[in-house]
């Protein structure tokens, strides 16, 4: 009897208490996290392809005494960037990215003039369109701090930004009616800003499951280039664009196990900038605070985002909504 | 004999500690498998005591329209192309599994500018003329009952509407705002026109509608045709401006209107993938007419309007409480008509805040 008494109350020990386990983690589980679970750097041996789709159109600016309005010109201007990256992680620390991106503007401009001394009406049109490769830009990531059970992990970055993307305007062509009045101007738009710049990032993000929380900043220096500052102009000038403060927030949830929904608060400072024409001029300081809602898919290891970026405050600076689609595959 | 004993208080034991964790069948009817129905199994209204929010952002952009003859016009080759921002809320309650209660109102955000005009008298003067006419605020309050076939839904479904736009927003526009950008030249400038336009109607508008729908395993048919109609006539106002000395003077007058009459037919296909994920594909005809509006104290009959687009879309259940749902609108064919592509992306958030 003793012996029943004593097996029965250890089945009920064992029914009752789910004892601890040490958690399976196969790799194949490690390469389907969520943007959520994941540790900031790719494990090591692990690739990272995406694609990112994004659409902007110009409609609104924040103004320079802050506040936003619609540009008046009846001018129409919208931009669609393609980027393909690739990430791969050299260590379970250490990850390194390339980006390659394919950039498409347009931009069209019309007015109707009218000339009451000469008797006579007519319009100016301007239709620019600039595509082809962007500049193409490296970052490598380093986890100084790794992620571990209930603390933050810490990670710092480079960003370097080449000028491959065309830097100046071309085929600018101006037609004039009979009595040499311009009537139209078309010109390829430059798809590379013709400079090199230089960032340092700092990252910093905790997770609380299902929750995560990270912190962002970048400081980027721009270095001195020289460009065609105008379609109409034949000889470059030097020009150093300002240098940006960036700072980020993020609050992300899990849906469920396989959507993610991620909410990040923006800030952005760009400094005045220079231009050497036969004296030097400088560009106005920027700034603009954006919130940007993400909806991201992981479906298996297919990473779907979809990502709406939302300027709310601002200055000098455009204010309109910028569409991200976007598509990755770990391996 | 006493070790068969042990072994069968054992196995009684067993039984009785070891808690079986086998999957259960959710009962039909609870409220889980309530807010998990797929559409392909869902009426047309929602159930007993369903609560509903529904908030939606519509991104369009307004490229294209169709003049009276029908012929696409390209709105961004004389730059006057824009965007519209629209944002929608609407609230549901399910009275009975047949009868519904819905409250709906909206905020558009979108500004049309026109071509701008330049003056040159010489080469020392010369005018600049910018146009934008902005639309912003509120809509109406849209009050909804639905009724439905009294039956539980299997393969059919009919159902009717009744609604009415009360005229909660505001709807006489905003004084305008023009503005003058000068130059260092004192001839030289830019005359910026800001008219601010509202989003209300300023009269009761009546709503009436009905819907049909077809289920076929995991095809499903669904149409409705919605026809609306304002109850009376309205009188806003109109803002005109004098410019002197580069200082604008604003006055109003009054006019009458009457909206147009509206019908509004969709008919879609949708296909359930899996239980969470629904594609679809809806075919949209949008008609008015019939309004008019008064100008200098004559009245003026509104361009009667036509549009039809095709709406492709998806529905996923991301939680027994959320489901998102995206579609975009692509503007086929119509007749005085801005013809916007638009995306439409909506959460909505199902409870039954009275049931346990």
């Amino acid at each position: 009897m003793k012996k029943f008494i004593l097996i029965c109350l250890n089945l009920l020990i064992g029914s009752i208490a789910t004892g601890q386990s040490e958690k399976m983690v196969l790799p194949s589980d490690l390469k389907q996290q969520t943007v959520v679970t994941e540790p900031i750097t790719l494990r090591k041996g692990y690739f990272r392809a995406g694609t990112r789709f994004t659409y902007i159109a110009q409609d609104k600016h924040f103004k320079e005494s802050g506040g936003r309005e619609y540009w008046p010109y009846s001018s129409w201007s919208t931009s669609y960037g393609l980027t393909f990256s690739l990430s791969y992680g050299i260590t379970d620390r250490i990850q390194i990215s390339l980006f390659v991106p394919l950039d498409y503007y347009h931009l069209e401009s019309y007015y109707l003039i009218e000339t009451p001394l000469l008797g006579m009406d007519y319009s100016l049109s301007i239709n620019a369109k600039g595509r082809g490769l962007g500049d193409c830009n490296f970052m490598i990531w380093y986890q100084v701090i790794p992620e571990k059970e209930k603390k933050i992990s810490l990670t710092v970055g480079n960003h370097i930004i080449t000028p491959t993307g065309q830097k100046n305007f071309t085929d600018n062509i101006s037609t004039t009616n009979k009595y040499g009045l311009p009537i139209g101007n078309s010109y390829n738009i430059p798809t590379g800003e013709g400079c090199v710049q230089v960032a340092a990032m700092l990252l910093a993000k905790k997770i609380h499951y299902p929750y995560s929380y990270s912190a962002f900043a970048k400081y980027t220096y721009s270095f001195w280039g020289s460009k065609l500052m105008r379609p109409d102009y034949t000889s470059e000038n030097r020009f150093k664009k300002g240098n940006n403060i960036f700072i980020s927030c993020s609050f992300d949830l899990l849906l469920n196990d396989w959507i993610a929904f991620e909410n990040q608060l923006n800030y952005s400072h760009t400094e005045m900038g220079k231009i050497e024409y036969e004296e030097t001029v400088t560009t106005d300081p920027t700034w603009d605070i954006c919130y940007s809602p993400s909806l991201i898919f992981q479906i298996r290891r297919f990473r779907i985002s979809e990502i709406v970026l939302v300027p709310l405050l601002g200055k000098n600076t455009n204010s309109d909504p910028a569409y991200s689609l976007s598509v990755g595959y770990i391996f | 004999m006493k070790s068969k004993i042990v072994l069968a208080m054992l196995m009684f034991f067993l039984i009785c500690f070891l808690p079986a964790n086998s999957q259960t069948d959710s009962k039909t009817g609870d409220n889980y498998t309530l807010l998990t129905m797929p559409y392909n199994k869902r009426p047309l209204t929602l159930y007993k005591g369903q609560f509903q929010v529904n908030a939606g952002y519509e991104f369009a952009v307004r490229i294209h329209s169709f003049d009276s003859d029908g012929n696409l016009k390209v709105l961004k080759d004389n730059g006057t192309a824009s965007v519209f921002h629209n944002f929608c809320l609407k609230i549901k309650f399910g009275i009975t599994d047949f009868l519904e209660f819905a409250a709906e109102t909206n905020y558009l955000k979108k500004g049309i500018r026109s071509v701008t005009m330049q003056y040159l008298s010489s080469s020392t003067e010369s005018i600049t003329v910018n146009t934008v006419n902005e639309t912003r605020g509120l809509g109406d309050l849209l009050l909804i009952t639905s009724l439905r076939l009294p039956i539980s839904y299997k393969w059919f479904d009919f159902g009717i509407k009744g609604g009415l736009f009360l005229p909660t927003a505001k709807y006489k526009p905003s004084r305008p705002t023009h503005t003058i950008t000068e130059t260092t030249v004192p001839n030289i400038f830019e005359i910026n026109y800001h008219f601010n336009n509202t989003n209300g109607f300023g009269v009761p508008v009546y709503l009436l509608s009905s819907a049909v729908k077809f289920t076929l395993s995991k095809f499903s048919l669904e149409s409705d045709f919605t026809f609306r109609k304002p109850v009376k006539e309205g009188e806003n106002i109109r803002w005109d401006q004098v410019m002197t000395n580069k200082t604008f003077t604003y006055f109003n007058q009054p006019y009458k209107y009457l909206l147009n009459r509206v019908i509004d037919i969709n008919a879609s296909i949708h296909f359930q993938a899996t239980g969470w994920f629904n594609i679809q594909l809806n075919s949209n005809y949008y008609r008015s007419g019939g309004g008019w509006t008064e100008y200098w104290g004559d009245k003026y009959r509104n361009p009667d309007e036509q549009l039809f687009s095709l709406e492709p879309g998806f529905e996923i259940r991301m939680s027994p409480a959320f489901t998102v749902y995206e579609f975009a609108s692509i503007p086929l064919s119509g007749k005085n008509i801005d013809a916007p592509f638009c995306m439409l992306f909506t959460v909505t958030y199902n409870l039954f805040p009275f049931k346990k």
